[in-house]
């Protein structure tokens, strides 16, 4: 933060974002050790503003040449920049402790070999024959923000994730779990590993259902593009642009109303935590829809200003492909979660009887996903009597989030990470499969 | 600098290690709808190890200079944990020491063109396509990105080269009667930056089809014949057989290894398929990739049969075939990675015309907006397309999404017209994290695919 005294003295507003990453990933492939991969980087972006008009720049590295290379070049940004009306933060808050770097100093790499050996040696006890990858990853983030207005934020959090994963025999799709923690794994989730070997042996048959509207369950790792299109919806940045399709629906029902969905920012095992966003917003929990019906939309401080409101504290350094500081901040989704209820997955599985289970989608990207839209390849097994009898290929599902997620037959007892937050179990009838 | 980076590599012995330190310049421009939503020029620097001793492979960033030196040793200290956990030693094809120095000169560079000109051609293509019929939002990308780069290894190699591009990217938001349809607008300056200028008239030629697809119907999902247009056939051979000749994605999975074994019939004798970084003004234009080797064309199907892949180092000698120079990075953040370079279906002997009078029920097919591949399923999005019945181009349809499996697909490619084209914008998404490379070319000339599984809304 030595730098901060010298962007007041060129700026008359500033604010001054500064990350130290650090990151080591252990990657097994095929059962053997693929590579060890160890970062630490220094980040800085700087948003500043002259007579109202607005400039950014961002850099890595914290040398005096290019710290008056980021100064210089948001200054240029400035010239040619546009007005803006939106004062950044004077919040305050200091969330670092000793525990999050302890939690990374701690876990050196031969713990979490060892961790690791324990995965192996339990799914070689269960499954010699096939293909096992598993990645760990630790993160420590140190985040600090100050600016012109008094704002003062610190965190520093640390992440682990999990990977256990592999192909399938023969090619075609990828069998995966995933979890997530602010502390190193000492659990190695038998349960779910079983469940993984048991999708394996299951997915070395293929099996396609009938081109009709069937019911689908989705597993979490399939539902992000839940996510993805609902964000794009309540975003304020949308909103402002009239590209979404829930302006003016707040109050209304969008979704089933067995669907509650919270943004949880402060969700101690998510490996999207945070007390404030990337502006130096707090952050807090809030009800996005509650029994179907929109309670609130996502803002970042720009688009609050414009629809003259506040901002929700949602405002990151994240689009759809990208994330970090060379990103532009937009209103995102921090921990968004779907609220569970009372069934088993083995449960949801013998209600939907004859169908299909999703286990992931593929090709979100390529339909209008920000109208709610899906048209994508389902990865996961076809369902007959509630039992699954063989691996999905060639199987494609399609809809809109707000006319499918209005079938909602009933949802998991349990949470799993996907890559955009937190969901279980969904089951939704009458949902277009094409198959044969 | 070169020459402390090369007492680094060389004091311990180490196998083999190396560094690539880049200086980094960009701009970027965006506006959304009316306004401007950033414009910024940023210097960057940093650089990127990579350590390969005792059989196993470590690497990381750092931001500076001065930090190379810490990193280097945190690296090696991984590296001797590692050992003891490595069960199969890695080791890499021998490769000459090289020495050169590339600079890439074009006649139009966009360091010479200032941030306000820059600005004012951004300004200028999305006023043009707000004020159209029906136009409800824009968003247009101008970026220009100058990697200068050093690379030095532990064997004495010195590179040291340039990557330049810059490229307009747009999306254009129509809306009409509650239908909002979306259409993506790329101009490319690979390296010259006058292929931006005065293209007005093909940015009206888009507004143009987006007016259409407002009120085309959606298309009905099924298995049908499909002629597929230069631009989404080569998305179609990046996404779904370009990811998997990377030895990198199938060097660790036996049920690939084993399907795509060099010799192996894919599709009929019509069908050729080449990686080449050797094509100049392409995106995927490069001497040397970012592990200091060569770029070299590779013939990777020749008349339906596979005949090579794209390797780097350590995999061209697990599989004991040629390095082909692949091995890329889209930043110092990131280890390279085996990427295609400009990969192509060669120009075949059918005509358009003759594709479409062989269909009795199916669809003509235009543009990607995007595909995603796991294992050799794939899944690409069209922007739209044409119905055809009884051999007739009928009306147009929109919401389009085809899956299929790879192998399949390939020997269902029936038909190659001798129209290939080349498109003017790269881009490839791979790794983790997501690596988006700009400087990955594709092309392809029209083919009809017998039967694909469409999928509509």
């Amino acid at each position: 933060m030595n730098y901060f005294n010298r962007v007041e003295e060129r700026f008359e507003e500033a604010e001054f974002l500064q990350k130290a990453a650090s990151k080591v990933k252990i990657k097994i492939e095929n059962w053997d050790l693929e590579s060890i991969e160890h970062n630490n980087l220094n980040s800085t972006s700087l948003r500043a503003k002259n007579d109202n008009t607005f400039g950014s720049n961002y850099t890595y590295g914290n040398s005096n040449k290019i710290m008056e290379k980021l100064i210089d070049g948001a200054d240029k940004s400035i010239k040619f920049g546009k007005e803006v009306q939106f004062d950044f933060t004077s919040d305050k808050i200091d969330k670092t402790s000793l525990k999050a770097r302890k939690a990374y100093e701690s876990s050196n790499p031969p713990v979490i070999f060892d961790y690791i050996q324990k995965i192996i040696n339990y799914i070689k006890s269960k499954q010699t024959d096939l293909t096992l990858d598993i990645e760990i990853t630790k993160m420590f983030n140190r985040i600090d923000i100050r600016t012109s207005q008094g704002g003062e934020l610190k965190d520093e959090i640390c992440n682990f994730k999990l990977l256990i994963g592999s192909p399938v025999k023969g090619g075609g799709s990828y069998i995966a779990k995933n979890f997530e923690s602010s502390k190193m794994f000492t659990d190695i989730f038998k349960d779910e590993i079983d469940d993984f070997i048991d999708q394996y042996n299951i997915a070395k048959e293929i099996s396609i259902p009938k081109t009709g509207k069937l019911p689908v369950l989705f597993a979490p790792r399939s539902l992000y593009f839940l996510f993805v299109s609902l964000q794009a919806g309540l975003s304020g940045k949308k909103i402002y642009q009239e590209t979404s399709p829930l302006i003016n629906k707040k109050g209304e029902k969008i979704f089933s109303d067995k669907i509650n969905i919270i943004d949880k920012p402060h969700m101690e095992e998510s490996n999207s935590r945070r007390f404030f966003d990337d502006e130096g917003i707090l952050t807090y929990k809030r009800d996005i829809i509650k029994k179907g019906v929109l309670k609130n939309y996502l803002y970042d401080l720009e688009y609050a200003n414009k629809l003259n409101v506040k901002s929700t504290g949602n405002g990151l350094k994240k689009e759809l492909f990208r994330e970090g500081i060379s990103t532009s901040v937009s209103p995102n989704f921090i921990n968004p979660v779907v609220e569970t209820k009372n069934k088993s997955k083995e449960e949801l599985l013998s209600i939907l009887k004859d169908g299909i289970y999703v286990t992931n989608v593929i090709g979100f990207h390529s339909s209008n996903y920000e109208q709610g839209h899906f048209s994508v390849q389902a990865q996961g097994f076809n369902v007959k009597g509630g039992k699954k009898v063989g691996r999905l290929q060639d199987v494609m599902i399609a809809g809109n989030i707000y006319e499918d997620f209005q079938n909602v037959i009933n949802i998991g007892n349990k949470l799993y990470p996907n890559m955009w937050g937190y969901t279980p179990y969904i089951l939704i009838d009458n949902v277009s499969v094409t198959g044969k | 600098m070169k020459e402390k980076f090369i007492e680094l590599l060389t004091k311990d012995h180490l196998d083999y290690s190396d560094i690539r330190f880049e200086r980094n310049n960009e701009t970027d421009i965006r506006f959304e709808g009316n306004e401007l939503k950033e414009i910024k020029e940023t210097y960057r620097e940093g650089g990127h190890i990579r350590i390969y001793d005792k059989g196993t492979k470590v690497y990381g960033s750092f931001s500076e200079v001065k930090d190379a030196v810490k990193t280097f040793g945190e690296l090696k200290k991984l590296s001797d944990v590692a050992s003891d956990y490595q069960q199969e030693k890695i080791s890499l094809k021998s490769s000459p020491v090289i020495k050169d120095t590339i600079e890439i000169n074009p006649k139009n560079h966009p360091k010479d063109i200032s941030l306000s000109d820059k600005k004012e051609l951004l300004k200028k293509y999305n006023e043009l396509a707000l004020k159209q019929d029906n136009v409800i939002n824009t968003i247009f990308n101008y970026k220009d990105f100058n990697s200068k780069r050093t690379f030095v290894n532990s064997e004495g190699s010195v590179i040291e080269y340039e990557m330049l591009a810059s490229y307009i990217h747009g999306a254009i938001f129509a809306k009409k009667n509650d239908v909002v349809q979306i259409k993506g607008v790329s101009f490319g300056g690979f390296p010259e930056f006058n292929n931006l200028l005065d293209r007005e008239d093909d940015l009206l030629e888009k507004v143009e089809i987006l007016q259409r697809m407002l009120t085309a119907e959606p298309i009905k999902a099924g298995n049908y014949p499909i002629i597929v247009n230069p631009q989404l056939a080569s998305v179609l051979i990046h996404e779904a057989f370009g990811h998997l000749s990377e030895a990198d994605i199938i060097k660790n999975n036996p049920s690939f290894i084993d399907k795509l074994q060099i010799g192996k019939k894919l599709g009929s004798k019509i069908l050729n398929v080449i990686d080449d970084p050797t094509i100049k003004n392409t995106p995927g234009y490069y001497k040397y990739d970012d592990e200091g080797q060569p770029g070299l064309r590779t013939v990777l199907i020749k008349e339906g049969i596979l005949n090579g892949r794209l390797h780097s180092r350590e995999t061209a000698d697990i599989f004991s075939e040629p390095v082909t120079g692949n091995m890329r990075a889209v930043d110092c953040n990131h280890t390279p990675i085996i990427r295609m370079s400009n990969i192509f279906i060669d120009s075949g002997e059918d005509d358009l015309q003759a594709m479409i009078n062989s269909i009795d029920e199916g669809y003509y097919l235009f543009n990607s907006k995007g595909g995603q591949t796991t294992g050799d399923q794939f899944t690409f999005g069209a922007e739209y397309g044409y119905k055809i019945v009884n051999g007739k181009k009928q009306e147009m349809v929109r919401d389009i999404n085809i899956s299929g499996e790879l192998f399949k697909t390939l020997n269902n490619i029936s038909m190659v017209a001798d129209d290939l084209t080349f498109n003017e914008v790269g881009g490839c998404g791979k790794g983790d994290p997501m690596q988006l490379n700009i400087f990955s070319g594709k092309g392809a000339p029209h083919i009809k695919i017998d039967s694909a599984n469409l999928g509509g809304r």
